[in-house]
């Protein structure tokens, strides 16, 4: 049987870390160095999770700012998202959520993992427990990353993975 | 000759020029760019890269609504297999047929007819140069009428140096927005930082008011040589601080960013209450306010803990003139502590009206003021739990009944060399 194709949506304003938290997932390498995304990078990336193959591929779109809008006709066909937000840039966590309500009313209700990126710049955070536990009493299911160590990368586009396949 | 003019051209640009086929498959006008391996002219969309795809889908549904306006992708990137990253750019365009809608109905020959005929009913005839301003006319005007049929294609640019100069645009422009998003936090920073430089300059000049007063109210005082001491003490403690404040400004923020867990380097505890109560005891004195700390004047062996000693005293200076704030005549204000197994806990209580409910959650978070602003910032506790924090301790409020709060700092003690 042929695994299982999944477009995932890496959603976020810019320089939050999206192509880093890709980069990181399916290369294993970390850039410190800047590089904007312009249009839209796909990846791919084979897992194998609980003895079922799904092959993602991973639409990194541009982080929206004034600069470039997102165009939502790319989301359609989505089976998931992974929201990206900066820990060390707090207004970056509302743009993010904004961008959300406008992916849900593109593709309506699909897997979602929000993460906060930059764990590993713990002096410069700027996320609260309390914001975090709100986030999550709105349903939300959070995971605090960093495209520098690897913390929770893989366990964030497996988790996803796994709820991809369970919705299939 | 003209196909293969337009092969070469294509290949040059490397460009791919798909045609869209009714069976679903698009066939690939001239040759395969290097970014697109294709080993037949017609494929199927599953045969090509995942964005193409996808816009090749986008492409046909948006002609599936009769639309004939062109339509343009985003830009993207395919990488071949020797690491070269091609940047492409696809646009979705009809050709032929009549692509404006408002003409769907009438045919290309029809309408030539047509105004061949109204000339000719005015002018009576048509000469050479006329007949090639009618077709040039038409060039202009709708130049695709020409071809058989209506026709749908995908080409796909390669952007090359175009895409490079738009990212180096994009990549400065979210750079300086980045590099001023961090200038500006920079500055909020170094302005906390400046209000609790400014707080602390004032913390002494208390003591050096009060002590200044004592002596004024009691001439005859026997106890007045010592006053005199500690108002000398206060204004010597105030002109340090100044000039630390001239020599390490640049660097405070670090400092305050970090700690050290050295044993012989971590500061007693009791001396650096004892340092604070010699300020403060006097201004209490003025105000009526007893100052009660009965384990810390009982205590004769050093309390060593994590942090550092003029920063511990500011924190402990924070609280007692906190509590002194909101405290009234007769009333009194207790300093305690208790030595635990890994850490010391420190308390500060008073019995004025307490912290109101609504701002308790925020009461560590700078410009929160609990009561009428009396000329104070809003950043003594702010500073102080950001001071602890980074100590590996931590500051707490409760209130006590049946009023007074209670604030309890909890301090580390030092790793055992």
């Amino acid at each position: 049987m042929s695994p299982m194709r999944a477009k995932v949506c890496m959603l976020g304003t810019f320089a939050v870390g999206k192509t880093s938290l890709v980069q990181r997932f399916v290369k294993s390498l970390f850039s410190e160095r800047y590089q904007t995304t312009i249009g839209v990078q796909i990846d791919k990336k084979e897992l194998v999770l609980d003895g079922r193959a799904l092959t993602i591929m991973l639409w990194d779109l541009y982080g929206e700012d004034e600069f470039q809008k997102l165009n939502e006709s790319f989301l359609r066909g989505a089976h998931g998202c992974l929201f990206v937000a900066d820990g060390t840039r707090a207004a970056t966590l509302a743009a993010t959520l904004e961008l959300a309500q406008r992916f849900e009313a593109v593709v309506g209700g699909v897997p979602r993992l929000l993460l906060i990126n930059k764990r590993d710049l713990g002096e410069q955070w700027e996320l609260g427990d309390d914001e975090l536990a709100k986030l999550a009493a709105s349903g939300w299911d959070v995971l605090l990353t960093s495209a520098k160590t690897g913390a929770n990368v893989e366990a964030a586009f497996e988790r996803l993975g796994r709820a991809i396949l369970a919705r299939a | 000759m003209a196909d293969s003019i337009a092969d070469a051209l294509l290949a040059k640009l490397q460009w791919a020029v798909l045609e869209a086929l009714d069976d679903g498959r698009w066939r690939m006008h001239g040759a395969a760019p290097v970014w697109l391996s294709a080993r037949t002219s017609e494929l199927a969309p599953d045969d090509l890269p995942p964005f193409l795809e996808s816009f090749l889908a986008e492409a046909r549904e948006h002609w599936s609504t009769g639309r004939s306006e062109p339509l343009r992708s985003l830009m993207w990137r395919e990488v071949t297999s020797d690491g070269r990253e091609w940047p492409l750019q696809a646009s979705a365009l009809v050709l032929g047929g009549h692509p404006r809608s408002e003409r769907r109905d009438e045919s290309a020959a029809e309408r030539r007819a047509a105004r061949r005929g109204e000339r000719g009913d005015e002018r009576g005839g048509e000469c050479d140069s006329e007949r090639h301003g009618e077709r040039h006319g038409e060039r202009q005007d709708d130049p695709v009428d020409e071809l058989p049929g209506e026709r749908r294609f995908v080409f796909v640019e390669w952007l090359d140096e175009r895409y490079a100069e738009l990212r180096a645009i994009l990549q400065r422009a979210r750079a300086t927005t980045l590099e001023f998003e961090s200038l500006h936090r920079e500055i909020l920073k170094k302005e906390v930082l400046l209000h609790c430089i400014v707080h602390d300059l004032k913390s002494p000049l208390a003591g050096i008011v009060g002590t200044l007063s004592l002596l004024k109210d009691g001439e005859n005082d026997p106890a007045r040589s010592r006053l005199l001491e500690l108002a000398l003490e206060s204004s010597r403690k105030q002109e340090v601080m100044i000039r630390q404040v001239l020599d390490v400004f640049a660097s405070e923020l670090e400092s305050i960013q970090s700690f050290t867990d050295d044993p012989k380097a971590a500061p007693d505890l009791v001396e650096c209450v004892r340092s604070v109560l010699q300020v403060y005891a006097p201004v209490f004195q003025r105000r009526s306010v007893a100052l009660v700390c009965r384990a810390i004047a009982a205590r004769r062996e050093p309390l060593p803990v994590v942090g550092r000693a003029d920063r511990l005293e500011r924190v402990l200076a924070n609280l007692l003139e906190n509590a002194l704030r909101y405290s009234s005549s007769g009333d009194a204000v207790e300093l305690e502590f208790e030595d635990l197994a890994d850490y010391v806990e420190l308390r500060v209580d008073d019995r004025g009206p307490g912290v109101p409910e609504a701002i308790r959650a925020t009461l560590f978070r700078k410009f929160v003021q609990s009561g009428p602003s009396r000329g104070v910032a809003g950043l003594g506790l702010f500073y102080c739990e950001t001071t602890v924090e980074q100590w590996g301790g931590a500051i707490a409020y409760q209130p006590r009944s049946p009023r007074g709060s209670s604030f309890r700092l909890r301090l580390a003690k030092p790793a055992r060399a």
